[in-house]
């Protein structure tokens, strides 16, 4: 039976384990043949979404594993507009409106409301969640 | 039904788990994983839940070097974690 699976990170990298252990569940998902329909980073798990962070060369970088993985099977990674803005992670659009010097979004992730958690929930089979 | 539910809190939540026992029923699965799997250190565990399943996640608990001799609960890797997902009808995840 194949599953349509949605993910949600609450936690960042660092503070808990959650996008961590959120990144190998859906690795796992993937290579098991289910169809990843999004994952959602909302709460502290914006912070998984950052392009500007340089974790030392001898530590596994979680933040490019998650890059190279949504590259790799065109995945929809949504970050919470509204937890991300207060958490500076931003787009050039978002940067631009709130007047900031800088944009930080790594490439593949979009900035959206919670309306697309709401919609990944009631399309999905389940609704993975990985608390903080 | 059955439903699986995960747990990722220490033993050290105890409200935590006492909200997991009163909506975990028989035929269901319980599936350890992050600070979770210390549940794994006291077998005390499997006089809590009786005629549930039980599995820690195998990576977790190696990481955290918790002795596990024979007891009731299962080793499960994530790709294990994903077939659990399949098998059940419905997921609650506790944090």
């Amino acid at each position: 039976m194949t599953l349509k699976l949605s993910i949600l990170v609450l936690g960042s990298p660092y503070n808990s384990q959650a996008a961590y252990s959120a990144l190998r569940y859906t690795q796992a998902a993937i290579s098991l043949g289910h169809e990843v329909y999004r994952v959602f980073f909302y709460q502290d798990g914006v912070h998984t979404s950052t392009r500007l962070s340089a974790p030392p060369q001898d530590e596994f970088n979680i933040y490019e594993a998650w890059q190279s993985l949504q590259k790799e099977h065109s995945l929809d990674f949504v970050t919470c507009i509204a937890a991300a803005a207060r958490r500076g992670v931003l787009n050039d659009t978002e940067s631009k409106r709130h007047n900031l010097p800088a944009a930080n979004l790594a490439e593949g992730f979009d900035l959206s409301g919670l309306g697309q958690l709401v919609e990944a929930n009631s399309v999905s089979d389940r609704l993975v969640t990985f608390g903080a | 039904m059955t439903t699986l539910h995960t747990l990722n809190r220490s033993p050290a939540d105890t409200q935590l788990f006492k909200q997991l026992l009163s909506t975990i029923r028989v035929g269901d699965t319980l599936l350890l994983l992050e600070d979770a799997v210390y549940y794994c250190i006291k077998n005390n565990l499997n006089r809590t839940i009786q005629d549930i399943e039980v599995f820690a996640l195998k990576d977790d608990v190696h990481a955290r070097g918790i002795p596990f001799e024979g007891s009731d609960v299962k080793l499960a890797s994530y790709e294990e974690y994903v077939r659990l997902t399949e098998r059940t009808d419905k997921l609650i995840n506790w944090y």
